[in-house]
């Protein structure tokens, strides 16, 4: 779990995972043939294989705030990066890049029964003028929200589960995987929270023909939510369908198959909400077979997303399976 | 050269007045030019000294507007809109109609004839219609037919001091800008891209990436300002008279930021005065540039412009001279910017 | 075969968005039948190719094979199936519509809700999602659970019937019927050689996001295109800015549409006295023609469309006229040129 702890308290708000990045080359680095970034600050690693080509994706990046106007008085005001839930942000704590902390609030008089926007909130970070603010704080600068990692029985309490779990899952899988039967890319990366824009250009330039994205999603197992069947602990989610993507029947099938007999718990995920990196990538040039893996997290987009470590655990054994297996799709 | 070009309608879709002057103005300075089947143009400028990297500059031609939809029996033209325009300040505005360009203006009916309920009432555009004059369906169909483009008709004016009112400022700014750029030669090799339909989705920028697919593309624009009564400071985008605006991040990009950070030095170094855009709304083709194809480094730099999208956007002049300094000295400087990306991107 | 009859197969078979097998395994046989040679994609795109003996160009015609319906996401203590929308529904349509199930085997169900008796007067005002919709089938969660796997899905139950006068209803005539006025235009043009290679492309997943033209229309390329698609025709409730049934094959124009392409088009058509209307979009149609116009490095493009009243209901209406007259204009263009440069300026 130290690696995970890592990796969710790294701040990567999107377009700025230079750190995350250098954090998963150092891990995985032993393990493929050679690892490259490029011009949107994805992360590619590449284990030769004589099979066809076939790209894992999971995003670094995480939603966070970026300060734009700095008043005289030295509070912050700010832009979303990403779908922040303003609700979900008032009064959390949240930390800029270079170690200063701040507090998100609402303008006094505001009343959030009227509804809550970024115009009527600000940050402060203590500073008591304009001149110290920007000492600490530049407009552009971002910050993430904080969340402990924290373990609780079999769950996992932390912010940026969404998708540092599923970037764990395949940094967790790279290190395992002995035998592969395809010419493996592996792809971190960057701006997926602002709509699946890292991934494409990535994807554009290997051209792989099956690729398969590894990310989260939500849960239908808490008190009065929309129904799905996912549940923390019934294993990794298998998607068919979000709202960016339909998956890859016979892609969906075979990895369906491969779960089963290797004994790894999975359920299926239809959800209408949410992109995920997987629409994108099948739509690139001529089209690749594509198809997603997610961990199943609750209360996504907030500072204490929570997950089952059984279903991260059942995310890698399938990446590894899947690597292994020379399936054939029908 | 900007009061031609404002003055030169192009709406999205039919850029062709606009894409001929400049064409006619600027293709002597080019290498080697494209038009492409969008309408889109390229003009290529070898680089002085031998270079593997693709250095884009790109701006668009087109500008919002109308498009005939119908034409009612009396002879009244019913329209649709082309780009994002706010229904509000359609009322009365003047306007051309086709490639004639038939005079006509927005129609309502008279303050007199509205109940207190209407008056009230934001006049949506499937309830406007314009008139030309024409007197029944058949003759306004011998001036006007299905599909014509209708542009805002409004002078380019001298305000005081450097400021200036016209149409279209977004983005002819940026493309009398650019013009000005390809008088030089520079270092590099370099794509001058004016662009088609960006007001509609950013879908010329989309093929034009996948042709010349860039390593570093600067997109000058026109941008909003808002400083102006009844908006609170934090809530001004941009300012005018306070320079070329360097974006952070809007709804379509997140600019580039060691490329952004090199902008920066560059206009620090010779003291060209600069803003960055305080707001993350709007969007640009730096969108379609950063993530199409091989996807590329993107800056967005732009000229403040108050109402914009209307057919009284205010800029000013300072902020125009400084915009072409600074982009110019970009580009001058462009050698030593270092792109750090360690790997194939962009390069196959 | 005749053109009703095509539509008519076309329609019956069921095709929900990312689900287009049965109609992908029928039109590879139809197209086989007219000596195409067939390709498909990753996403089950279908293309078939009717190659040149003289020229080099392309000319590609696309019509999307799925259709809008209804997915299960999860089966209640019950037996009863709760579902998500796959494309754009109205959920307002669907409570005592009757559907069928695509599990193990095909279920016919019906969709229910509270019985108004049961609601307080607010909520018999409020419309019915799609959270207070379910799918009976008449199982045990046991049975329903064993044959119907999650993900499984559903389309309407509709029969396929003809009006007074020359128009039919059913379901999925969108865009069922542009495809069969594909099949039936290169038939037409068996025996014709043409100056260029003409590609006729099924695409899947339109209803959801243009996504298979996206990628088709990448991989093949083609110097100009032509996309078949349905627009809005007039009912008594929405008589303004659209069409009737009958009117002919609705042109568009705007900034998705090449200008000389379409003005050629009109010409061929004002030429052979074949009716038409324009219709105007000042941006997205909505349509695949939008998604091919910029793939790659650009695509001159057109949009014909045939007048259909109801969109996305299990009784989408059009006019067989209108579709004869699609057929005609289609095969009168294709013949007005031998060379697609001509075309382009």
């Amino acid at each position: 779990m130290e690696l995970l702890t890592r990796l969710t308290q790294c701040s990567a708000v999107s377009g700025n995972e230079e750190h995350i990045v250098s954090i998963i080359k150092d891990e995985i680095r032993d393990y493929v043939d050679e690892t490259y970034t490029d011009n949107l600050g994805n992360l590619i690693a590449h284990k030769k294989g004589d099979g066809k080509r076939l790209l894992f994706a999971a995003h670094t990046d995480e939603i966070g705030i970026m300060a734009n106007y700095i008043d005289d008085c030295g509070y912050i005001r700010f832009a979303c990066v990403g779908k922040v839930n303003l609700y979900a942000a008032l009064y959390q704590r949240v930390r800029f890049s270079s170690d200063v902390y701040g507090v998100v609030c609402c303008d006094a008089k505001h009343d959030i029964k009227n509804g809550l926007k970024t115009k009527d909130m600000y940050i402060d970070i203590g500073a008591s003028s304009k001149e110290e603010a920007l000492s600490l704080v530049s407009p552009g600068d971002t910050a993430s929200f904080c969340g402990d990692f924290r373990i609780s029985g079999d769950k996992i309490i932390s912010k940026a589960l969404d998708n540092r779990a599923g970037v764990y899952s395949l940094v967790q899988a790279i290190k395992r995987i002995n035998y592969n039967s395809f010419d493996l890319y592996f792809v971190f990366s960057s701006q997926k929270e602002l709509g699946l824009r890292g991934v494409k250009p990535a994807v554009y330039n290997i051209n792989p023909d099956i690729a398969i994205s590894v990310d989260v999603t939500d849960t239908g197992d808490t008190p009065n939510c929309e129904v799905n069947d996912i549940k923390l602990g019934s294993g990794v989610a298998v998607k068919i369908m979000d709202k960016s993507v339909i998956t890859h029947k016979g892609l969906r099938n075979a990895i369906c198959q491969i779960a089963k007999d290797s004994g790894i718990d999975y359920q299926y995920e239809i959800i209408t909400f949410r992109d995920n990196d997987a629409g994108a990538m099948q739509t690139i040039r001529g089209g690749a077979v594509t198809g997603a893996l997610s961990v199943p997290v609750r209360y996504i987009h907030t500072p204490c997303e929570t997950a089952q470590i059984s279903d991260i655990n059942a995310c890698i054994s399938l990446i590894c399976e899947i690597c292994k297996k020379d399936f054939i799709l029908v | 050269m900007l009061k031609i070009l404002t003055e030169l309608d192009g709406v999205s879709g039919n850029e062709k007045a606009v894409s001929d002057f400049i064409i006619s103005q600027v293709s002597y300075l080019s290498d080697d030019t494209i038009v492409d089947s969008m309408g889109n143009i390229i003009f290529f400028k070898k680089g002085k000294k031998n270079n593997n990297r693709k250095i884009a500059v790109f701006a668009h031609m087109d500008e919002v507007g109308l498009i005939v939809s119908d034409i009612t029996d009396d002879g009244y033209i019913k329209f649709a809109k082309v780009g994002g325009i706010d229904d509000r300040i359609l009322l009365t505005q003047r306007v051309r109609v086709g490639e004639k360009g038939i005079e006509g203006f927005v129609g309502i009916k008279a303050v007199h004839l509205q109940g207190n309920d209407e008056r009230k009432k934001v006049v949506k555009t499937e309830d406007l219609y314009i008139d030309i004059g024409a007197s029944d369906k058949e003759d306004a169909k011998k001036y006007v037919s299905k599909g014509d483009y209708i542009s805002f008709v409004s002078e380019f004016t001298r305000l005081h001091d450097r400021r200036f009112k016209a149409k279209a400022v977004d983005d002819r700014a940026g493309c009398g800008v650019m013009m000005e750029l390809m008088k030089d030669r520079y270092d590099a090799d370099i794509y001058f891209c004016f662009t088609v339909q960006e007001e509609v989705g950013l879908r010329g920028a989309k093929v034009l990436t996948h042709r010349i697919e860039p390593d570093i593309a600067f997109i000058l624009e026109a941008t909003t300002a808002s400083d102006t009564p009844f908006t609170p400071e934090h809530l001004y985008a941009t300012s005018l008279g306070k320079g070329p605006v360097i974006s952070l991040m809007d709804s379509g990009a997140y600019s580039d930021k060691e490329l952004n950070d090199f902008v920066v030095r560059v206009a620090t170094e010779r003291g060209i005065n600069f803003q960055y855009k305080l707001t993350s709304n709007g969007g640009n083709d730096s969108r379609a540039v950063q993530t199409e194809a091989t996807g590329c480094r993107v800056c967005s730099i732009s000229l403040p412009c108050r109402y914009i999208h209307s057919p009284v956007c205010v800029a000013d002049g300072g902020d125009y001279d400084n915009m072409k300094k600074l982009i110019k000295a970009v580009l001058n400087d462009i050698d030593e910017f270092d792109n750090r990306n360690d790997g194939l991107g962009g390069e196959n | 075969m005749n053109l009703v009859k095509r539509i008519e197969e076309l329609c019956k078979l069921c095709g929900v968005s990312g689900f287009e097998h049965n109609l992908s395994v029928y039109l590879e046989n139809k197209l086989k039948e007219l000596n195409l040679k067939i390709y498909s994609d990753s996403m089950g795109n279908i293309i078939g190719v009717k190659k040149s003996k003289i020229g080099s160009g392309k000319v590609m015609l696309e019509a999307h094979i799925d259709e809008i319906g209804l997915m299960v996401k999860s089966i209640d203590k019950n037996g009863f199936l709760l579902v998500v929308p796959v494309g754009g529904i109205d959920s307002r349509i669907l409570c005592g519509s009757s559907v069928i199930v695509h599990g193990q085997k095909d279920y016919v169900g019906v969709i229910g809700a509270k019985p108004p008796h049961l609601m307080d007067k607010e909520e018999y005002d409020e419309i019915l999602g799609f959270e207070n919709l379910y799918i009976d089938v008449g199982m045990t969660r046991e049975d329903a659970v064993a044959n119907i796997p999650l993900g499984t899905t559903v389309t309407f139950h509709s029969d396929f019937v003809q009006l007074k006068g020359s128009q039919c209803f059913s379901k999925a005539m969108d865009d069922r019927a542009a495809v069969a006025v594909l099949l039936e235009c290169i038939d037409k043009m068996k025996d014709t050689e043409l100056g260029y290679d003409l590609y006729i492309c099924f695409s899947v997943q339109e209803e959801v996001g243009m996504r298979g033209a996206n990628i088709v229309s990448y991989s093949v390329n083609p110097d100009i295109a032509i996309a078949i698609d349905v627009t809005h025709a007039s009912t008594p409730d929405e008589p303004k800015g659209t069409f009737k049934c009958g009117v002919g094959p609705v042109i568009c124009k705007g900034p998705n549409i090449h200008k000389s392409v379409c003005e050629r088009f009109i010409k061929v058509l004002q030429r052979e006295q074949i009716p038409f209307e324009i219709e105007v979009e000042g941006g997205n149609t909505g349509t695949d023609a939008w998604a091919i116009q910029t793939a790659k490095a650009g695509i001159p493009t057109m949009l014909v469309s045939l007048p259909l009243k109801y969109m996305h209901t299990p009784v989408e209406t059009l006019s067989i006229t209108d579709c004869e007259h699609t057929v005609e204009a289609l095969c009168a263009f294709l013949k007005s040129f031998d060379r697609t440069e001509g075309v382009l300026c």
